[in-house]
């Protein structure tokens, strides 16, 4: 069940608020848990069961690891079954190509369905079973409060990560005010605009260029398409943090931002700072800093942020476009912590076009899954023999989209949010409902239409 | 504002539930008339459904189907996009002046290419004329009422690929571009659907005129009366905008032709009008005309026409057909989206004999029903065929018959070259058999090569005799088989004869290693071969031998060629042994090189030359047509001819040409020349004994006549040329 979806809107969520605010206090994160888990059997009726049993490991994990003195027995076995179950579900057709391949064999393709959301559950479980090792977090003696953290519907398709520490107390009491309320309703439509109005319809038109051959495709159309893919990305994926904060809002959670307007980075460290920030926090946490982080000595720094790239990249996707394009991000980030942070500071606004270029590159790994289709992809990008900006094609799909594409850069520069906490007083609050009321509607409108309500994330 | 915010949040929460409550008791829709189709409806659930994702992806279907607000909700998208600067919605373009018009597809080669195999193969049936006519759309015609940037070549670059791949074909095209691009400005496509309005129409009718053989009427001719001005159609649908204008929809009546009916056949219904009147209070008017998509839909009129046409056609047509049957007895609309009956079998039975395919552009490249076409001409028993194998007596047929029949074998058939009166396609040689006929040469072609390179639709094979007495009987029919598959091949839908060997005289089988015996195990074999490979064998033998299963004595030199009486009667023989072709079949084009008039009386002539000179063969005067196959003479190259020949056994022969000038005469005497050129190479290795004839012929030129004579006796011969 998405998010944009009548089912969601109309059935799932009105039924789960009446629910959670009409019944006695008590009953409540059982509601959510139920709620949650009836939303995951919706998409997953089978892998549901994979869910509970994660959760019922790591909560016994939890409760062995804080009564036993062989705790590290208990995080390395919980690792592995974690982990374990990620790489069985997520890269056993990955490894099986690269082992026939090494081999010379053809390669075969188990029938395995990548559960949703394991990625990030598997995650979060990590994050509790960790700090209870560590001694950073209390054990959570209620499965009903655990299994409600790992399950939680908001997040638990697409993230944010949360981890466990930052959530700890509101399972357990968390007040509920109109305030809050209000400020989750007005983000949630907000997400929802992003995602059915902008992030939709710059979709289309790169998957109407994604399908283009990209050995005759004109430097014009190329990168046109990889900017709508860019703009798409964002507004999906921020779009569904949006979506998980303020429904968290709605029910008494406060979730850490995830997006902080990525795109007006001044460098890539920057980027990294402001993008998918609870990923980028869980493996700087989890990996980066237990593997020694940059405290012994410069090769081993280097050598930590390759490992953690590779990862990160590996983690985006099973196949080796996502390992180029964690690798890719390794280097330019070596690079920027060797010598090139201090030199961007000095050259004001190209930084910015150098941050957006190289970002877009990026992309252009990241969208296009076989090898040969990203060179392609990228040769067409610097052909510069074949520019095509006169070509009726692209001024076609440029002046079509030219609308969204606007208004889809100028807000995720941020302005127009600043313009308005500077000119609209607190007062008048209400004209921020009642453009998340206009939203709203308008975004109902395009769900009833749009066949076109593909989810870019569900493959993590 | 803080303190209201529980207020507020009380109010959400409580006209949120209501919201909810009333979309998900909503009744459910049947039917959504906006976008004219059904409606989702609940799932039925059931375990397996809901495991294997059935269940939830049906229900959410169903709920967005069935949303309370939906039409409003689709409105409200639209007009949205609009305010986005987007150039239209749902694959329908913002137009200026109102038009919505409709962005088709991009041109699909591949599919065109099947589509256009269909047409060209039921024009190569040759029963019928077919004529091809695609419509372009308004995004073609009505570029410059397009969005900026929006308009492509995509249609242009469909009827380009059309007239160009059936340029080189018997399928005449129809192109509208040129009549349409006069009238863009005209009100001639719906403002709000993809068809084109009656006035439209009438243009397409006009230009039709040329392709079909009518005389269109003047537009004033017709009057003009107004059916709806409510009209919506599948663009207002689409781009469901709230601005769009409505359509009017006109019928354009000639006086006098009220009495047009419509029957649909396959359902058994007659109506006695062409407008269903009862379409214009839905929403789907334009099935006003003819009552909308139908597999077959026949429209008869009082016009004055023994014509019938039909049409192959999309719903494009339907506006178009109330103007063609003012000049046709009946007008048969086919849909084959719909339409799975044998179509050739229909347009016979019907007597149709002009086929009409009228598509729009856009359907016409994205149709798939139009390959059927093809699948058609393979499976329709057009031609009602007997039994494969021992052809009997049949319906004679005329000699038009033949013009498409390749002649095919050794020195046998090779007297059909002088000695036919039947229009033929001759291709034979002397000494030849199933093995060298495919090293032979004619000219620098083999024999084989020479006969598939023949357009033809019924092929005469006759060999076998130069073989028949040394080579096993089984080895044979292999070879036959083989050369039966080469010409299937070439031409699957070709009638294969196989005709027998012909009779011997007694004596020759005494005299030489052939003999009765082997001649009948050999047709034998070609009786099971016509059996086995779908041919017809022709027992030609039976008819030209005599009770003893001889050839009558002296009828031939040396007992196997015989002479010109004998292929009259084998004529005879093949007009009444035929499988009849409905194909209209060639027009035939019988030689006729003698111009008239002349001053020399050839026939006595040639009455005294076979008098007085000695040939050791029965010579008989050949057909004019035969003398031009024979001397490559060209219609009207000589004033008068005479030209005896004999059989194959025998080089004799002599010819005389009277012409109009000396030198022309000299030309005469080159092409003689030739053609004992010819034959030399015939008999070096035939028939050896006849080369001093050929070495010694006699070739006068006097004035304006020229003379060959092939003999032994070539002194008498100069002799009775002097005299003239």
């Amino acid at each position: 069940m998405v998010f944009s979806s009548i089912v969601f809107l109309f059935y799932f969520l009105s039924a789960v608020m009446l629910l959670y605010y009409i019944l006695p206090a008590k009953c409540r994160n059982t509601v959510l848990l139920v709620a949650s888990l009836l939303f995951y059997a919706w998409g997953e009726p089978k892998y549901v069961f994979l869910m509970i049993f994660s959760a019922l490991l790591n909560y016994s994990c939890g409760l062995l690891l804080g009564k036993t003195n062989r705790k590290k027995w208990i995080l390395v076995l919980n690792i592995i079954i974690n982990i374990g179950l990620l790489v069985y579900f997520k890269y056993t057709n990955f490894l099986v190509s690269c082992v026939t391949n090494i081999i010379g064999r053809e390669a075969l393709t188990l029938d395995i369905v990548l559960p949703i959301g394991i990625s990030f559950y598997t995650f979060q479980a990590l994050s509790y079973t960790v700090d209870v090792y560590w001694g950073k977090t209390a054990v959570q003696k209620s499965f009903v409060s655990f299994a409600l953290y790992l399950s939680l519907f908001p997040q638990l398709i697409a993230g944010p990560i949360v981890r466990y520490n930052d959530v700890a107390r509101q399972l357990v009491t968390r007040k509920s005010t109109g305030t809050g309320f209000m400020e989750g309703v007005t983000r949630f439509c907000a997400g929802l605009c992003k995602k059915v109005i902008i992030a939709n319809n710059v979709g289309k038109l790169w998957s109407s260029i994604s399908v283009y051959d990209f050995t005759g495709l004109s430097l014009a159309n190329a990168w046109l398409g990889i900017i709508c893919f860019s703009l798409q990305l964002y507004f999906d994926f921020s779009w569904y943090s949006d979506m998980a904060i303020g429904l968290g809002k709605m029910f008494g959670f406060d979730f850490l931002e995830n997006f902080n307007y990525p795109y007006i980075s001044k460098s890539i460290t920057e980027f990294w700072n402001r993008w998918h920030m609870s990923l980028s926090s869980w493996f700087k946490e989890y990996i980066y800093i237990p593997l020694g982080g940059n405290r012994k000595g410069k090769a081993r720094t280097y050598l930590n942020l390759l490992i953690v790239w590779m990862l990160t990249g590996l983690w985006h996707g099973a196949s080796w476009n996502f390992v180029l394009w964690g690798l890719y991000y390794a280097v330019l980030l070596m690079v920027e912590k060797a010598f090139l942070k201090d030199a961007l500071k000095k050259i004001g606004p190209f930084a910015h076009l150098y941050t957006m270029f190289l970002v877009i590159i990026g992309w252009a790994l990241f969208s296009i899954e076989d090898l040969t289709g990203v060179i392609d992809y990228i040769k067409a990008m610097f052909n510069f023999g074949y520019l095509g900006f006169g070509e009726q094609d692209f001024l076609y799909n440029l002046t079509s989209y030219a609308g969204v594409l606007i208004l889809a850069i100028v807000l995720s520069t941020g302005v127009p949010k600043k313009l308005y906490d500077k000119y609209i007083p607190e007062k008048l609050t209400f004209v921020k409902y009642i453009f998340a009321f206009i939203g709203f509607v308008i975004c109902v409108a395009y769900i009833t239409n749009d066949t076109f309500n593909p989810f870019l994330y569900f493959r993590f | 504002m803080k303190k209201y915010n529980t207020l507020i949040s009380l109010a959400v929460i409580v006209a949120y539930t209501a919201v909810s409550a009333a979309t998900v008791f909503s009744k459910p829709k049947a039917m959504s008339e906006t976008e004219n189709r059904e409606l989702a409806q609940a799932p039925s659930f059931s375990l397996e459904a809901l495991l294997n994702g059935n269940f939830t992806d049906e229900f959410e279907a169903y709920t967005t189907d069935q949303f309370k607000w939906r039409d409003a909700a689709i409105s409200l998208r639209a007009n949205c996009e609009y305010l986005l600067g987007k150039k239209g919605n749902n694959g329908v373009h913002f137009a200026k002046d109102g038009y919505l018009i409709a962005r088709p597809e991009k041109c699909n080669e591949e599919n065109l290419e099947k589509n256009l195999n269909g047409i060209i193969a039921l024009a190569d049936t040759e029963l019928v004329n077919v004529c091809t006519a695609v419509v372009p759309t308004a995004f073609e015609t009505l570029k410059d009422k397009l969005p900026s940037h929006s308009y492509d070549s995509r249609v242009a670059d469909v009827n380009s690929y059309i007239n160009q791949k059936l340029g080189d074909t018997g399928v005449s095209v129809c192109d509208f571009t040129d009549v349409l691009q006069q009238h863009k400005d005209d009100y001639i496509y719906y403002r709000t659907d993809h068809h084109m309005t009656s006035e439209g129409c009438y243009y397409l009718y006009s230009k039709l005129g040329e392709a079909l053989g009518y005389e269109p009427y003047p537009i004033e001719d017709f009057s003009r009366e107004e059916l709806s001005d409510e009209f919506k159609g599948t663009s207002w649908s689409k781009a469901a905008v709230t601005f769009a204008k409505k359509d009017t929809i006109e019928k354009f009546v000639l006086p006098g032709s009220t009495d047009q009916t419509l029957e649909y056949p396959l359902e058994g219904i007659e109506l006695d009008s062409i407008y269903d009147e009862s379409f214009l209070e839905t929403k789907d008017k334009y099935s006003t005309f003819l009552g909308g998509n139908h597999a077959l839909t026949v429209i008869k009129s009082n016009c004055d026409s023994d014509r019938k046409l039909a049409v192959i056609k999309d719903s494009y047509a339907h506006a178009v057909a109330p103007f063609l049957a003012n000049h046709f007895e009946s007008v048969h609309l086919v849909d084959l989206r719909y339409y799975n009956e044998d179509l050739l079998r229909y347009l016979d039975d019907n007597d149709i004999t002009d086929v009409l395919v009228l598509y729009n552009a856009e359907t016409f490249n994205t149709d798939t029903s139009l390959p059927k076409l093809e699948e058609n001409t393979y499976n329709s028993s057009v031609f009602d065929p007997p039994a494969f194998g021992f052809l009997d007596v049949t319906e004679p047929v005329t000699d038009d018959y033949f013009a498409d029949a390749v002649i095919f074998g050794d020195s046998i058939a090779a007297g059909f070259i002088y000695a036919a009166t039947i229009p033929g396609i001759f291709v034979s040689k002397a000494s030849t058999n199933t093995v060298n006929i495919h090293t032979e040469k004619i000219g620098d072609r083999t024999l084989v090569e020479s006969l598939l390179s023949q357009e033809a639709s019924k092929y005469y094979i006759e060999l076998g005799i130069n073989e028949v007495s040394y080579r096993p009987p089984e080895e044979y029919k292999e070879n036959m088989r083989n050369l039966i598959s080469m010409i299937r091949e070439k031409n699957p839908s070709g009638i294969i004869y196989l005709q027998s060997l012909m009779p011997i005289a007694y004596s020759t089988e005494l005299e030489t290693s052939i003999s009765k015996a082997k001649i009948d195990a050999y047709n034998e074999i070609l009786v099971a071969l016509a059996e086995e490979e779908n041919c017809y064998y022709l027992n030609v033998n039976g008819y030209l031998a005599e009770e003893n299963g001889y050839l009558q004595e002296g009828v031939a030199s040396d007992g196997i060629h015989f002479g010109v009486p004998y292929y009259r009667k084998w004529e005879d023989y093949l007009r009444v042994h035929a499988v009849q072709d409905k194909r209209r079949g060639k027009t035939v084009t019988v030689a006729k090189p003698y111009a008239g008039g002349g001053e020399i009386n050839l026939d006595s002539f040639a009455q005294e030359m076979v008098d007085c000179v000695l040939f050791e063969d029965e010579l008989s005067p050949v057909t004019e047509s035969a003398a031009a196959r024979m001397f490559n003479l060209s219609d009207g190259e000589v004033l008068n001819g005479v030209v005896y020949a004999g059989s194959g056994g025998k080089a004799d022969e002599f010819a005389a040409f009277e012409v109009q000038s000396p030198e022309k005469a000299e030309e005469i005497a080159d092409k003689m020349r030739a053609r004992i050129e010819s034959r030399k190479q015939d008999f070096e290795n035939y028939i050896p004994e006849e080369m001093p004839k050929l070495n010694n012929p006699v070739v006068v030129v006097d004035g304006n006549l020229v003379v060959m004579c092939v003999s032994a006796d070539g002194e008498a011969a100069k002799v009775v040329i002097s005299h003239y």
